[in-house]
């Protein structure tokens, strides 16, 4: 049997070149996690309100200048605290949709009763 | 008397419940207690800050009791709540009120209305009820034996 080594080569790199292009397009495909940057500062989040879509992954990147704090999200059972000069980072996927209430569970000083915010999913 | 106020977390802490634990245990089964808290046990509305981080633990702690009863504050308003057996009462403040549980956007005090100075203030009185008294008669001879 007479090998076309020739066409066998062509062939392999054509096979090798679909599978390195469908590779390429899985990857591509999945999209990254949205990174949201939040502040917590006496006494506020910033931004207060928060917008994500339902079934998006999202990851809140949380920093807090002054003293710390926590975010504490019970409706989806999520909380963190938040340690100046460190970045607390909480990836979710949040499964329903509607207006939850966020706060400050760390006592931050003076203000810190007052220190929410709301996450709208829609 | 649990101490949930003083953590920055609004935590009892492992210390605190493995006191209540061990005082506990020294207790009889169905020993009356009466436990008081600034800061609900329980999961009242997480969302206000109306909660103990670890607040479960303790309740788990006391459970098998049957005979427990939670006299708590924070939240500004008469409330009563089981969790399983165990009563939960927290009673009006005497400074401000606060709104019922999600009633509106945020835990800002009522509004004062000068019309009705005292509305939503208060406090509790408890009265403890003795059992009723039972005699248990005991015959004596004049001669003893």
């Amino acid at each position: 049997m007479v090998v076309d080594t020739r066409r066998r080569t062509l062939m392999c790199a054509a096979g090798t070149l679909a599978l390195s292009s469908v590779a390429a397009l899985t990857l591509a495909a999945e999209p990254k996690p949205r990174a949201i940057k939040v502040v917590a500062k006496k006494f506020e989040f910033v931004p207060s309100e928060i917008h994500v879509m339902h079934g998006e992954t999202v990851i809140l990147n949380f920093t807090a200048p002054e003293v710390t704090m926590g975010f504490n999200l019970s409706d989806f059972k999520l909380r963190t605290d938040i340690v100046p000069g460190q970045v607390a980072k909480l990836e979710f996927t949040p499964d329903k949709t509607g207006t939850f209430t966020f706060l400050c569970d760390v006592f931050c000083g003076q203000g810190h009763e007052d220190m929410s915010g709301t996450l709208i999913v829609s | 008397m649990l101490d949930n106020v003083s953590d920055q977390g609004a935590r009892l802490g492992d210390e605190q419940l493995a006191w209540l634990a061990d005082d506990l245990k020294m207790q009889p089964q169905d020993a009356r207690i009466v436990v008081f808290a600034h800061r609900p046990l329980f999961d009242l509305y997480p969302q206000w800050d109306w909660a103990t981080r670890d607040g479960a633990k303790a309740v788990e702690l006391l459970r098998p009791h049957p005979n427990v009863t939670v006299f708590y504050g924070h939240i500004h308003q008469e409330h009563h709540q089981m969790t399983g057996h165990i009563a939960h009462h927290s009673a009006k403040s005497l400074i401000f009120p606060l709104p019922v549980a999600g009633s509106q956007p945020k835990r800002t005090p009522l509004p004062w209305d000068p019309a009705q100075p005292y509305r939503g203030l208060g406090f509790r009185e408890i009265e403890a009820e003795p059992k009723k008294a039972e005699y248990l008669i005991t015959e004596m001879s004049v001669q003893r034996a």
